[in-house]
């Protein structure tokens, strides 16, 4: 009953639904910024074709074989890519003479004749991709035996150690342990199969989130009675306290199956059509377990299917332990609000020190015995690891499962007891008297006349835009990459260069291209170091003819950050990193904190009441509007600083701010850009486009609310009008709104053409006319 | 000081919520009286520019209001009829924000909040949250709101709704004291909230005018057509389509009922002493919708 009448909610149901849909769509879309459906394709191809070739369990021998023969492939696959740059070169008008001896012994050694055997670079490269990705299986196959054998091997001399071989230590207990462990899986007979649709599964974490965030609200929804105030009744009734109280334990975990079940069935299923690997699927599920690269340390002797499953039972118990937990800790506050800041606190506490305590900290024990590793769950699987209970090792996937059962009863026990004890009345208001103590406290700050404190602390508290201003920042957060930037061989070689010349051309960098080019004809250079020459030659030669034809003087560049960056160009390595799907991201997002944050900002005196009486006041109208409008204004910067200033400290530190003074023009694929700025002064101008764009969305959201007396109406019509055409756009749906908002708020593609500066005079006079609308309504609207 | 209705007019689509109402005030308590619906309300909006007006001026010391703008509702204090606040702001909190609203100097409302507070016994709970304030708490919160800036406009609408006995005769009492040099427009439908303190009474219904007289002229007039007597409980439902009944209240005699009438029933006995404006309600503003009464 419980279960039906929490998820007959009309929220709770419209979350679950969009949640489902959320992340299926952002699962699906991060796996096409990710991996190409071509180079998914490419590989699928050439795994079939090899499992055709080889037996049920093919020998290390066998794979090596295909290693060698993939090896070969991307020899001749990075010499197409080096002959399709001098081509490309050629037609550009380059002088490539010093690099013509090694071209045609490059063209005689490999037997290419060009152009019309030379494949066209973007089938290079996705035949390339997948080939990488299959040699790291196979090798990773090929030496799976030998890779246990060294386990085993390294077993039996650890424990021959004497430092190691005490009796009954825990050092030699584990050591045991692990020969043991190692040997069960010694003899698998790992397969090859197509491993990337679990691999993803296993990787997408967004599942954990919203599969959480929506049995929590289902906690929330059971707090219902206490908000309407039936508390008194339900707890004055014969089933209102223990029956309930397991009733709703019940409808916890029944959900905590069907979120599993729904949340994460629905990712493989799409992992899998993604990946396209229905075909094999049975071939797949009854592989072992460490057929898949990922497993190489699991010494559970299962197939992918077993694991499949075991991995859903994991799930459901991290569910239902964690939904029991929080459903006994919200019980024991009598108000709604105190029991989501309870529930907040925890969980943002867990969060924080899950993402920041570092491994080696001696408040580790925060970080592992925590909600979010328990949630996510791989390491159990993937890293062989054994627990110290009592000096005897005990697997850590055990004690996982083993910890959550114990986890799963304390908190039925605790929901119980609170639910039977707590009492509607109370004289303790924990929460209430705190904030008053609070209030009492910084009664010095709260005696203020100035109404934009007021507004800023109406909105910011009340309004709840602190939470989302929160969230966001964890979002923002997350969103960039942590990695450090990979170069190629011949990026590294190019950045040398850059960072060498770095500033204006001079007769030096001339005489260094010079001897360059004379190395190349003695075929002195690698491929590598010719292409990368190459580059760079043309860079000069582009920069020397700017000067002649423009009179302006640039200077050498190292261009990879700012190329990655803020390029105008749109270009194919924007979507291979992931760059162009964080970018949008990161615009989608910022424009939904600016809605959600401003739509709240004018609804709210009149859904409170307060509206006429503000209005009767002698500042209650303009002054009273200009106060609202300058906190959506700071709403706006906030959100700007949090989401930008994270990007570009990510740049300084993967890139740094190489001559920031230099014209902007100094960068290639800046050439076109409308006004010719330092870069410094190009950085800040883009930055302040982006503020503009979110000005522009904070004033729209203004008029919408303008025209609503509830709030909760009125952030609906925003979030509908404001959010889902550029959200739709983000997954994928091309509308042209959608695709304004992003591309005006990345400030980068609009200038690509070097004419659409005034573009941004759209946004510019609908903030100045949506302000000036919002004033008039809220001054003269009866 | 003076406040001129001249012609007000308000009219929401088929509806007449306000009919060429025409009055003049000057210092003093005036109760707003009539039933639910009348146009106390709306008459009030009007004041605070909060409805646009279908026609008519309001006057204030001879000048329109809407020409005065922020000089106008610099004048005036609104307590509104509902009790829409801000629950995560300490009374304090809400009384500085509202004396910023009301641009009063910070060191001004220092002073003003403080001595409001005590005036309606919120000292002692002033940094607690509205959130947890009973609803007589508001209404005295929302008082307080009102007199900051020392308004000469008082304007209460429906002040006493929700109140238990006790804090009704103090927000009273408190209205008596502060009316000295200022016009109070306290409009209800709670007669005996204004019978002791109101200066004059205006009695609208339908959204006119009906009357403008002190009470004691209004209790006058109807003296000789209140009447009390004996029936049975039969004669009561009989009685009741006829007459505005009052109270029925049972006696030693047996069952006993006042009324108003132009003409009392027969073996009903005028009432000489202990005539209130409840009569005077009863004989003019109830029984409107079956068509009878004045």
């Amino acid at each position: 009953m419980e279960f039906k009448k929490s998820f007959g909610s009309p929220l709770l149901l419209t979350v679950f639904c969009a949640l489902i849909l959320i992340n299926g769509i952002l699962f699906w879309q991060t796996q096409r910024s990710e991996k190409q459906e071509e180079v998914v394709q490419t590989y699928l191809d050439r795994l079939i074709q090899y499992q055709s070739e080889l037996k049920d369990n093919p020998a290390s021998e066998e794979l090596k074989a295909f290693a060698l023969q993939l090896t070969a492939e991307n020899d001749i696959l990075d010499a197409y890519s080096f002959l399709h740059n001098y081509e490309e070169a050629k037609k550009r008008g380059q002088n490539l003479e010093a690099y013509d001896l090694m071209y045609n012994e490059f063209i005689t050694k490999k037997g290419i004749i060009v152009p019309e055997q030379l494949p066209d670079s973007r089938s290079t490269q996705i035949q390339r991709s997948a080939n990488n990705l299959l040699l790291e299986q196979i090798n990773y196959l090929s030496g799976y035996t030998n890779s246990v054998a060294q386990v085993l091997k390294n077993a039996e001399r650890m424990s021959k150690i004497k430092q190691f071989a005490k009796e009954g230590s825990f050092s030699k207990k584990n050591i045991l342990r692990t020969a043991k462990d190692f040997q069960k899986i010694a003899d698998v007979d790992v397969a090859l199969i197509p491993v990337l649709g679990i691999s993803a599964w296993l990787k997408e974490e967004r599942t954990d989130y919203f599969a959480l965030a929506v049995l929590l609200l289902l906690v929330a929804e059971f707090f219902r009675e206490r908000r309407k105030g039936l508390w008194h009744i339900i707890h004055a009734s014969a089933s209102g306290r223990l029956f309930l109280a397991l009733r709703r334990i019940g409808a916890l975990t029944v959900s905590s199956i069907l979120l599993t079940f729904v949340f994460y069935g629905s990712t493989l299923l799409l992992s899998f059509c993604f990946y396209r690997e229905f075909a094999q699927l049975s071939k797949i599920l009854s592989a072992p377990l460490q057929s898949l690269p990922e497993f190489g340390q699991c010494t559970l002797a299962i197939t992918a299917g077993e694991f499949i499953l075991t991995r859903f039972l994991l799930k459901i118990l991290v569910l239902a332990a964690f939904g029991v937990l929080f459903y006994a800790v919200m019980s024991c506050f009598a108000s709604t609000g105190g029991a989501v800041l309870a529930a907040g606190t925890i969980l943002g506490f867990e969060f924080l020190a899950y993402q920041f305590i570092p491994v080696q900290s001696f408040t580790n024990v925060f970080k592992f015995i925590n909600l979010f590793p328990l949630l996510a769950g791989n390491k159990f699987f993937t890293v062989y690891q054994n627990l110290n209970l009592f000096t005897n090792p005990v697997s850590s996937t055990l004690g996982a499962f083993a910890g959550l059962i114990v986890l799963f009863f304390i908190s039925c026990f605790a929901a119980v007891f609170v639910q039977i004890k707590k009492y509607p009345v109370s004289g303790a208001k924990l929460f209430a008297n705190f904030f008053d103590k609070i209030q009492k406290k910084f009664a010095a700050v709260s005696m203020q006349t100035n109404t934009f404190f007021s507004e800023l602390f109406k909105q910011l508290i009340s309004g709840r835009g602190l939470i989302i201003l929160f969230l966001f920042a964890i979002m923002m957060i997350r969103l960039p990459s942590a990695k450090t930037v990979l170069y190629t061989f011949e990026e590294a070689i190019l950045l040398d260069y850059y960072q060498d010349f770095e500033g204006e051309v001079t007769e030096e960098t001339f005489a260094f291209l010079e001897a360059q080019k004379q190395k190349a004809e003695q075929g002195k250079l690698t491929y590598e170091q010719l292409s990368a020459l190459m580059e760079f030659d043309a860079y000069i030669e582009g920069l020397t003819d700017y000067e002649i034809t423009h009179g302006t003087k640039l200077s050498v560049v190292n261009p990879f950050g700012y190329k990655a960056y803020f390029s105008p160009r749109k270009n194919e390595v924007d979507e291979w990193s992931g760059r162009s799907f964080r970018d949008q991201a990161r615009a989608l997002l910022s424009i939904a904190a600016v809605v959600l944050l401003v739509s709240v900002l004018f609804p709210c005196e009149k859904q409170k009441g307060m509206y006429p009486l503000l209005r009767s006041m002698s500042r209650g109208r303009l002054e009273l509007f200009r106060a609202k409008a300058f906190v959506a204004l700071i709403n706006c910067i906030i959100v700007w600083l949090l989401a930008y200033s994270l990007e570009f400290m990510e740049m300084i530190r993967q890139y740094g701010l190489p001559c920031p003074g230099a014209p902007v023009r100094s960068i290639a694929d800046f050439r076109d850009v409308p006004v010719s700025f330092s870069i410094a002064g190009y950085l800040l101008f883009l930055y302040l486009l982006r503020l503009l764009v979110l000005i522009f969305f904070a004033a729209c959201t203004m008029v919408l609310t303008s025209f609503f007396q509830e709030q909760r109406t009125a952030v609906l019509c925003s979030v509908l009008l404001l959010l889902v055409p550029p959200a739709l756009f983000f997954i994928g749906i091309p509308n042209f709104l959608g695709e304004k908002a992003i591309y005006w708020l990345l400030a980068r593609y609009e200038f690509s053409s070097g004419k659409q500066l005034a573009a941004y005079l759209i946004p510019l006079f609908a903030s100045i006319a949506g302000i000036w609308i919002s004033l008039v309504r809220w001054c003269r609207a009866k | 000081m003076e406040l001129k209705f001249e012609n007000l007019t308000k009219n929401y689509k088929t509806k007449i919520a306000l009919n060429h109402f025409t009055v003049s005030l000057t210092e003093g308590i005036y109760g707003i009286l009539g039933p639910n619906g009348a146009g106390k309300s709306t008459l009030m909006n009007l004041l605070t520019d909060n409805v646009k007006r279908t026609s008519g001026n309001i006057y204030f010391n001879g000048k329109e209001i809407l020409t005065l703008k922020e000089k106008f509702r610099r004048e005036i204090g609104y307590m509104p009829q509902q009790q829409g606040m801000y629950d995560e702001f300490s009374a304090n909190r809400f009384l500085y924000y509202i004396a910023g609203v009301k641009g009063i100097p910070k060191k001004q409302a220092k002073q003003e909040i403080s001595a409001l507070l005590d005036l309606v016994g919120l000292s002692s709970v002033a940094h607690r949250r509205l959130g947890s304030f009973s609803g007589g708490m508001k209404q005295r919160v929302l008082l307080a709101q009102a007199l900051l800036g020392n308004p000469s406009i008082l304007i209460l609408d429906e002040p006493t709704t929700g109140l238990d006995p006790e804090e009704r005769i103090r927000i009273r009492n408190y209205i008596s004291e502060l009316s000295t040099n200022k016009i109070v427009l306290f409009a209800t439908h709670v007669v005996s909230d204004i019978e002791s303190i109101a200066t004059e009474v205006l009695l609208i219904r339908q959204g006119e005018l009906l009357k403008k007289a002190s009470p004691l002229a209004l209790i006058e007039e109807i003296s000789g057509k209140v009447g009390e007597g004996l029936v049975t409980r039969e004669e009561v439902a009989a009685l009741q389509k006829k007459y505005q009944i009052g109270n029925v209240y049972q006696g030693r005699q047996g069952l006993k009922l006042r009324l108003v009438a132009d003409e009392l029933p027969e073996g009903f006995v005028p009432v000489t002493d202990h005539i209130d404006l409840e009569d005077v309600y009863l004989y003019y503003l109830e029984g409107q919708g079956r068509g009878d009464g004045i």
